[in-house]
């Protein structure tokens, strides 16, 4: 059970004073939600995303953004009360569902994601024997329905990161004989200072920017798909992603010909073999196997990497 | 596209200096997607995603139904196989090429069409005289179509000599109402005091009072997407212009609510063009209105230097030809908001702030206020105007813009919480003015985001945000 941080005097007092207000907006008494307990929830939503020396204002602003009547009805859902279960499976039953099936894309895989997330989200599970439901820890910070969205394609992305590694083991199996992993690709190692220089070129952008390189870049996103993630036009990103290649590539030179590189120099090393851009391409795009943090269930699976 | 060296890509892949992070939560990241999270939080979001394929995937799988459009989130490559069949490649080359041809051959001759028209106007003073001898009486039925221009006006009879003139007029004006369906327009119910289509107040230099009463609705098309540039930067839209679905006039009205306000137009003495630009559109007027909702439609034309001409009236008329290009807009240095009607080659200030020899101010009491400016064109007034004309107030300097995808929505934001928004391709112009709970936006608006037409973020100087989630009717305090 996650530690919860002690809620600040700015917090308390913040929280009762906006709890009219936000109390009104929750509708909570008609999901079976007290006053007394929406008023703890605002305590811990406010406790957890804002810094421990807030002031009362601040607080009392953080709280106007919060989405408290999806959040009175997510809580009162974990809490078990039935009219909020009834208004949700109103709302967003049927939007699980599709949602589910246009992340997996094929039916019997989103009923089975959409399944097993309804099961977590009513709270089959059990912790210090009370039942566990991962409504509890929807914050109204967004909302729900996105939450929702969101809590699916994480299980979808574990789901799917683990079906890669059992069909790598089922393909070793079949085959019967121990499947050597692939030479790696002979990659040229770069010059170090051609590294030290792009470094520097990708730290002067802005966090945006280096994203918009990456979901371009690494995961192959179109334009448009990278403007709908950001919430911009197209444009914007077409624009971006094109002038971030020019200046990009005169600030990789200029920082070599700083490091004492001629003019000449810097271009030969920065415009690498053309042949190794398709392999690297491939290589680059496949995912590495990154923290885990999604899921709380720990699957241990041996990879082809471990049984070798 | 310009490409990125691959020690980009490589470098890009390397894990950052910072120290291992733990993966948002699903709030943030939801809360990320809907634009609601703090700058500080969305930085810090972003500087996650920059080296967290896993959550970049998660938010894009995350995207609502109607904004994620490619169905395999690795297939990039796998749809643009086809393409890759050389016969597929240059046949879809060829159909490009041909269809531009033929909207450019088109557009030619409508232009060339027009200029004719235009030129044939009949000027005031003769127009002024038929009006007395032979009044008009312009049916209220169903919208025109094109293949009925000349049975929507009745002439008394006797009045042939001049009849040919004002059927030309009419020709115009039904040229223009036919493409004035495609386009979203400000509507107003009619006041009686409008009649004829070119008596009332507009074309007789008196003024005239119009009453506006009743609610009327916007219906925006969902699929518009926005995109916002902070000042210095241009925000031209280089995206193809969107075939939104046809519109009837109709249904495309903006929303006042709040009490019935009174609108004044005052006139000056005007030139011939003017005139006749002010007739067709009071002729579009009557032609436009439909039998449930016989509503005037009122369209501001905006205050602009002429430019070659009649060309520039035939560049401002012809924007609601949906196979016009779309306008561009941009923001230069000094602060001035622009727009281009001819794909960036020139660029004409929007003068926002324009006093008005013709500009009526349209205040509703409501949680956003709202005031219709109208761009009127810059031309010489009389004494008697200058006297009795108000101050010209200060012009705007404009820092942030937000223009939808087929260029016809822009908001635009500036010094001292002006804020600005047009639905028709800035024709007409609404100010507007976020309150909350009393407080008013007044900062120096910085940025304008609109995830989509109804949701939307205007950030000031002083870091607070307002948003909004019906298009502006109605704004909430964030910071």
């Amino acid at each position: 059970m996650p530690v919860m941080k002690p809620i600040s005097a700015a917090v308390q007092s913040a929280v009762a004073d906006a709890l009219q207000e936000l109390h009104a907006k929750s509708c909570c008494d008609q999901i079976g939600l007290s006053r007394e307990s929406f008023a703890e929830v605002l305590g811990d939503v406010a406790t957890k995303y804002l810094p421990a020396g807030c002031s009362e204002g601040e607080a009392r602003s953080f709280l106007l953004t919060l989405r408290v009547e999806e959040l009175a009805l997510a809580r009162a859902c974990a809490a078990g009360s039935n009219p909020a279960w009834e208004v949700f499976l109103t709302r967003y039953r049927e939007k699980l569902y599709l949602s589910a099936l246009r992340i997996a894309r094929e039916d019997s895989a989103a009923r089975d994601l959409a399944d097993s997330l309804y099961a977590e989200l009513y709270g089959t599970s059990t912790r210090e024997g009370e039942r566990v439901s991962k409504l509890a820890s929807f914050t109204g910070r967004g909302s729900l329905e996105g939450w929702l969205r969101t809590v699916l394609a994480q299980e979808f992305v574990n789901r799917y990161r683990r079906t890669k590694r059992l069909v790598s083991l089922e393909e070793e199996s079949e085959e019967g004989v121990q499947l050597a992993a692939p030479e790696p690709e002979p990659v040229r190692p770069a010059d170090r200072r051609l590294e030290s220089a792009t470094d520097a070129a990708l730290a002067g952008l802005d966090s945006e920017d280096r994203m918009v390189l990456a979901v371009y870049y690494l995961d192959g996103r179109t334009l448009a798909e990278i403007a709908r993630m950001l919430g911009v036009h197209e444009s914007t990103i077409s624009r971006k992603v094109d002038k971030m290649g020019k200046s990009l590539r005169k600030k990789i030179l200029a920082h070599l010909t700083q490091q004492g590189m001629s003019r000449r120099q810097a271009e030969e090393a920065l415009d690498v073999d053309v042949r190794d851009l398709q392999v690297d391409i491939r290589r680059s795009l496949a995912q590495d196997s990154g923290p885990e943090a999604f899921s709380e269930k720990k699957v241990q699976v041996r990879t082809r990497e471990d049984s070798g | 596209m310009q490409n990125v060296p691959k020690i980009v890509r490589d470098r890009l892949q390397r894990p950052g200096s910072m120290p291992e992070e733990t993966h948002p939560d699903a709030d943030l990241l939801t809360a990320f997607a809907e634009r609601s999270l703090a700058v500080g939080e969305r930085d810090h979001v972003l500087r996650h995603l920059a080296q967290c394929g896993d959550c970049r995937e998660i938010v894009h799988l995350a995207l609502p139904a109607t904004e994620v459009a490619a169905p395999n989130t690795f297939s990039r490559q796998t749809q643009a196989r086809w393409l890759r069949w050389p016969v597929l490649r240059w046949g879809v080359l060829a159909a490009g090429l041909l269809a531009v041809t033929s909207i450019g051959v088109l557009q030619f001759s409508r232009r060339q069409q027009k200029t004719m028209v235009a030129t044939r106007l009949v000027p005031r003073d003769q127009l002024a005289s038929v009006e007395q001898s032979a009044p008009l009486s312009l049916s209220t039925s169903a919208p025109p179509t094109s293949s009925q221009p000349k049975s929507a006006l009745t002439l008394a009879p006797g009045e042939a000599g001049k009849r040919m003139e004002m059927r030309k007029k009419v020709v115009s004006a039904q040229a223009l109402s036919d493409k004035a369906t495609a386009s979203p327009s400000v509507v107003f119910p009619p006041s009686n005091q409008f009649h004829g289509g070119v008596a009332g107040g507009i074309g007789a230099g008196s003024s005239v009072g119009a009453t506006i009463g009743g609610p009327v609705h916007r219906d925006v098309t969902p699929d518009r997407a926005f995109a916002s540039a902070p000042a210095g930067q241009s925000a031209a839209n280089a995206a193809p212009l969107k075939q939104n679905p046809p519109v009837s006039a109709a249904s495309e009205v903006v929303e006042v609510s709040g009490a019935v306000p009174m609108v004044q137009t005052e006139t000056a003495a005007q030139n011939a063009t003017q005139d006749q630009l002010v007739r067709n559109q009071a002729a579009e007027e009557k032609l436009q209105s439909s039998g449930e909702q016989s509503e005037a439609v009122v369209r501001a034309k905006p205050t602009l230097p002429q430019v070659n001409g009649m060309a520039e009236s035939a560049e401002l008329r012809n924007y609601a030809d949906t196979k016009s290009p779309a306008p561009r807009w941009t923001i230069a240095a000094n602060g001035a908001l622009q727009r281009s009607l001819d794909g960036g080659k020139t660029w004409i200030d929007v003068n926002l702030a324009a006093d008005g020899s013709m500009s009526f101010n349209l205040v509703s009491q409501s949680k956003s206020e709202l005031m219709v400016t109208k761009n009127s064109r810059a031309r010489t007034e009389t004494k008697a105007d200058a006297k009795s004309a108000p101050a010209p107030p200060a012009p705007v300097i404009f820092r942030a813009l937000a223009i939808s995808s087929n260029a016809a929505e822009v908001w635009a934001g500036g010094s001292a919480g002006v804020l600005y928004h047009t639905m028709d391709g800035g024709n007409l112009w609404v100010r507007v003015v976020p309150s909350d709970a009393g407080i008013t936006l007044t900062g120096d608006i910085v940025s304008i985001q609109f995830s989509d037409p109804r949701n939307g973020t205007v950030t000031t100087s002083n870091a607070s945000a307002w948003t909004t989630s019906d298009d502006g009717q109605t704004w909430h305090k964030q910071q």
